[in-house]
């Protein structure tokens, strides 16, 4: 018997095999796991709260934010009330 | 039990194709139609509704069959005739519409004579030297499109030829350039978008 989700599902696969071949996706799983925890983050977002939420080692974060910011995609930034933080927000 | 399945997967198929080939009649009537037809239509040069032939018959098999039909009928008689762009008579609708609903399916056929095999149809008695059709391999669906855009624009050119509504053969290069583009900008347009709703992590 035909199974209609699966299907789909196969559907699906083809359009992702269309993203990876063409490489849609300009940024990696990872940057993508730290650009989206700075978009969900209300105003803005210090770089503790990305790698408590990202799970990923405070270095590669770092690495991460410098290509976004190199991409004009987010803006790093001094805390104000602790000048030892930085927060990061998007450039938009 | 099994039947009752069957049915089940029957509607879902046929609900799905129904709206799928309806919402993608609206997006090409309202967002490409309107450029096309200000210098003499003879065809659309991107015909995004034959996206939803191709891949409901490919992945759903011949159970989309009958909801592609009556969703070609009911988008041109009704949406299409709404806004003028229906001149054909009933008895032609009909043909056309039937013409353009098997259109994939005669294509792949003619594909599995050449020794393409689909498993969603199960018309053939497989080998295991058969040569399968990957469905979650693009490349093999833009096959099965250029193919049933083939078959599609030859068999309307021929229909209207027959019926004496036109003898236009730039109708045929329309329809034929225009089923194509239309299916390609529809899967990568929908690839785009499942990247930008689906990918956050």
């Amino acid at each position: 018997m035909p199974d209609f989700k699966k299907r789909l599902s196969t559907f699906v696969q083809m359009l992702r095999n269309i993203e990876d071949e063409f490489k849609l996706h300009l940024l990696t799983p990872n940057e993508q796991a730290v650009f989206y925890t700075i978009l969900k983050s209300d105003d803005v977002c210090n770089i503790s709260k990305i790698v408590d939420e990202s799970g990923l080692s405070r270095s590669t974060v770092y690495k991460i934010l410098r290509k976004l910011e190199e991409n004009s995609l987010i803006e790093a930034l001094q805390s104000e009330s602790d000048k030892r933080e930085s927060i990061v927000s998007l450039k938009v | 039990m099994k039947s009752l399945a069957s049915l089940k997967y029957f509607l879902e198929v046929s609900i799905t194709t129904f709206v799928a080939f309806n919402l993608l009649y609206v997006i090409w009537l309202f967002f490409i139609i309107s450029y096309e037809t200000a210098s003499g239509f003879n065809g659309s040069i991107m015909y995004v509704p034959h996206a939803a032939r191709v891949l409901t018959i490919c992945y759903f098999g011949v159970a989309a069959v009958p909801a592609l039909f009556a969703a070609h009928i009911f988008c041109t008689y009704v949406i299409g005739g709404f806004y003028g762009l229906n001149s054909l008579e009933f008895i032609d609708l009909l043909g056309t519409s039937f013409l353009s609903t098997i259109c994939v399916l005669v294509a792949l056929y003619a594909m599995a004579g050449l020794g393409f095999k689909l498993r969603t149809l199960q018309f053939y008695k497989f080998t295991k030297d058969s040569v399968y059709l990957d469905l979650s391999n693009h490349k093999h669906i833009i096959m099965v499109t250029v193919f049933s855009a083939a078959v599609h624009a030859l068999s309307i050119y021929v229909y209207n030829h027959v019926r004496a509504i036109s003898s236009n053969p730039e109708m045929f290069v329309r329809f034929f350039v225009g089923d194509i583009l239309g299916t390609l900008v529809t899967i990568f347009t929908l690839s785009f978008m499942l990247f930008a709703f689906f990918r956050e992590r």
